[in-house]
């Protein structure tokens, strides 16, 4: 007899069919225990319902913290005066950006952007033009927001407590900071003119014990060293549940402010864009257009607070991810395996008659696979249900760390979220399928047709 | 062809050896049964033979080549070419229908799906079974289910088919349909048999019948039955 060997013909064939072979015979294998299948599609799909609503969870909160950071306190970002963040000087005013704004009487620079025969990118690199005016130019940014910083006393009868103030231009804040919860009265021209009016965090005003509609006298030292006060009526009083935020903060009018501390120059700029995604565009447009300042993100302004907590947020999730996955490995081991070695003469007779070791370790892990994918899918579908009906509501979350009011969290599933859902429990089934597998496919064949005997 | 062939279970005081010195030759184109009571190491020999288990001790040829000096990848690949393999106990995949399991290895040997198909129900016909090709194995009764055992062999048309207790589970007409197709495939197309049974119906078609005892061949009566030592010859 002559023994014949594969064409590579044949060989072709072989690898055109194995792939459609293998899904289909692991499909049909799937549902051969029902019973034992849905167990382990039940577990695996908990497993992959858990990690999207947790990770929805996760998300949710830390997209609630951060709109909260963008929305009350910093914008998507900030643009100071040159090295101001890095430099420790007494007088740090003397650093802020001189008629930096639009409007600004004393610039003297109020050429109009839109001046005929000058192009776009050169109107935006312009030196005549004002800091305000250039920043407007950059594509992605929406608005921009000039502020001042200052320390003040508060005093309100014979209470005098120390806080910091911030002039900002309400009328055009309001818009979008929008999360600054008013627990009490409104804006700074709620009450009349905004020139007159004064917001401040609850915690300040709980300490002062003022009202809305109640007048508080500021008192601040002037760029030059001399004390000034101005006397203004609380309008609102907020309540962003940031602890510290709200004891320390208030808002004056920017004039105002100006006029308190005796300076028509601005601290810095936030600025609105169409998205945080949108901050490495404004970051480098401003870099290469307005070389007298810095730009920096929110989350690099807020690290202590903002960043810290999403870096807590994400090892948390990724500990108790991994803890969850694990259970699924463990919860799906026993069924697997109990399953795998009942087709032990199945697998022998195959082997016997000519099956490889390898096609049947591709057979039984392809089958592994799909059956944490389907368990992946149902998750998905179970996770999906209930963000739509019992969790649409909300989850109510007690105060967090350095914060304090309640606040709801709505699950924010991202598409990513379905796509790790889907693949990270269908390869921990596999995982936790390839120990069983193997120890079947080096089992030799006389083994294997003997084994369920 | 197997020369002084030996093969234990077990290490130590717990070895058990199951053939001793076993010298067998097994011709081309005929039916060789394998008889003997239980434990005497017919189904040893029949996996040895088969390249399921590797001889411990002597020399075991196949078509020509020394089994010891092949590849898993080659021993694989004779399996799947040369032999097909029948079992008592059937192990046939439940959740393919008839025909499935009886073209189950046929796109490994390079048929297309529809030749596949056609030797399929070729094969079917010749067991019987044409009309429950699309049935599942758990629709079947036992000895339906031993025919499509058979079938799945005889699809893969190996050189050598070897069998333990093929007919153990048929009834005589279906014993008689499956042996007449075996004889029909060894004379049409030089097919070799090599079966362990207590069948005496099947031992009538045999041409070589090898005794078992004790794993010693102890008579051989027919073509290619050298003298056994201490057997009839």
């Amino acid at each position: 007899m002559e023994y014949r060997t594969l064409s590579s013909n044949t060989s072709r064939t072989r690898m055109g069919v194995t792939i459609t072979t293998w899904i289909h015979l692991a499909w049909r294998s799937l549902f051969r225990n029902k019973r034992r299948t849905f167990a382990s599609l039940f577990t695996v799909a908990f497993g992959a319902a858990g990690l999207l609503i947790y990770q929805g969870f996760n998300e949710g909160i830390m997209n609630q913290y951060r709109e909260n950071t963008i929305r009350v306190r910093y914008g998507h970002g900030q643009v100071f005066p040159k090295g101001y963040l890095q430099k420790k000087v007494e007088e740090p005013w003397k650093l802020w950006l001189e008629n930096a704004l639009q409007s600004s009487p004393t610039s003297g620079q109020g050429q109009s952007v839109d001046a005929p025969g000058v192009s776009a990118p050169e109107v935006a690199s312009s030196p005549n033009l004002t800091v305000e005016e250039r920043l407007k130019r950059v594509p992605e940014v929406q608005e921009v927001f000039p502020r001042v910083s200052f320390y003040a006393f508060l005093m309100k009868g014979g209470i005098t407590l120390a806080g910091r103030g911030e002039g900002v231009l309400s009328e055009r804040e309001s818009k979008f900071f929008s999360a600054m919860n008013f627990v009490a009265g409104g804006d700074l021209g709620s009450l009349g003119d905004a020139k007159t009016g004064l917001i401040l965090g609850k915690g300040l005003a709980d300490s002062l014990n003022v009202k809305v509609g109640e007048p508080l006298t500021i008192l601040a030292q002037t760029v030059n060293g001399q004390l000034n006060g101005v006397e203004l009526a609380v309008t609102g009083i907020f309540h962003t549940g940031s602890k510290e935020f709200d004891d320390t903060f208030f808002r004056m009018e920017l004039p105002t402010a100006q006029s308190l501390i005796d300076t028509q120059r601005v601290e810095l700029f936030s600025l609105a864009t169409g998205g945080v995604e949108d901050w490495p565009k404004v970051a480098a447009a401003i870099r290469e257009t307005i070389p007298e300042v810095d730009a920096e993100p929110f989350d690099e302004l807020d690290k202590v607070y903002y960043r810290n907590a999403v870096e807590f947020l994400d090892a948390q999730f990724s500990f108790i991810r991994s803890i969850m996955l694990l259970i699924v490995a463990l919860g799906i081991f026993n069924t697997i395996a109990t399953g795998l070695f009942e087709r032990a003469g199945e697998v022998g007779a195959l082997r016997a008659n000519g099956e490889s070791r390898r096609r049947v370790f591709a057979i039984l892990s392809v089958e592994s696979a799909l059956l944490g994918l389907l368990g992946g899918l149902l998750g998905i579908a179970v996770a999906v249900v209930l963000n739509a009906t019992v969790l649409a509501r909300g989850i109510p979350m007690p105060p967090g760390p350095g914060i304090t009011r309640q606040f709801l969290i709505f699950l924010e599933i991202q598409p990513a979220h379905f796509a790790q859902a889907l693949m990270l429990p269908a390869l921990t089934t596999l995982i936790a399928s390839i120990m069983p597998i193997r120890r079947l496919v080096r089992m030799s064949i006389p083994q294997l047709l003997r084994t369920n005997l | 062809m197997t020369e002084n062939l030996h093969f234990a279970y077990g290490e130590g005081a717990a070895r058990a050896e199951v053939l001793k010195g076993i010298d067998l030759r097994v011709e081309a184109g005929i039916m060789t049964c394998l008889v003997g009571p239980s434990g005497s190491g017919k189904t040893t020999l029949l996996n040895i033979l088969g390249l399921l288990e590797p001889p411990q001790k002597g020399r075991v040829n196949f078509v020509g080549r020394d089994v010891r000096q092949l590849s898993e990848r080659e021993l694989e690949d004779l399996r799947l070419r040369e032999l097909g393999f029948v079992f008592q106990a059937f192990f046939l995949l439940p959740t393919l229908t008839v025909i499935e399991n009886t073209t189950y290895f046929l796109p490994s040997l390079g048929l297309s799906r529809a030749e596949s198909r056609d030797r399929g129900m070729e094969t079917l016909a010749r067991v019987g079974l044409v009309e429950h090709a699309h049935k599942l194995p758990r629709e079947l009764s036992g000895g339906q289910r031993q025919r499509v055992a058979i079938a799945r062999a005889l699809a893969k048309r190996p050189k050598v088919i070897l069998a333990d207790e093929p007919t153990a589970n048929l009834d005589r007409d279906t014993s008689d349909t499956i042996v007449a197709a075996f004889q029909e495939l060894r004379e049409k197309e030089g097919v070799s048999f090599v079966f362990s049974t207590h069948d005496h119906h099947l031992l009538s078609y045999a041409q070589s019948v090898h005794m078992l005892h004790q794993g010693r061949l102890v008579t051989s009566k027919g073509r290619g039955a050298d003298p056994a030592p201490g057997g009839e010859g």
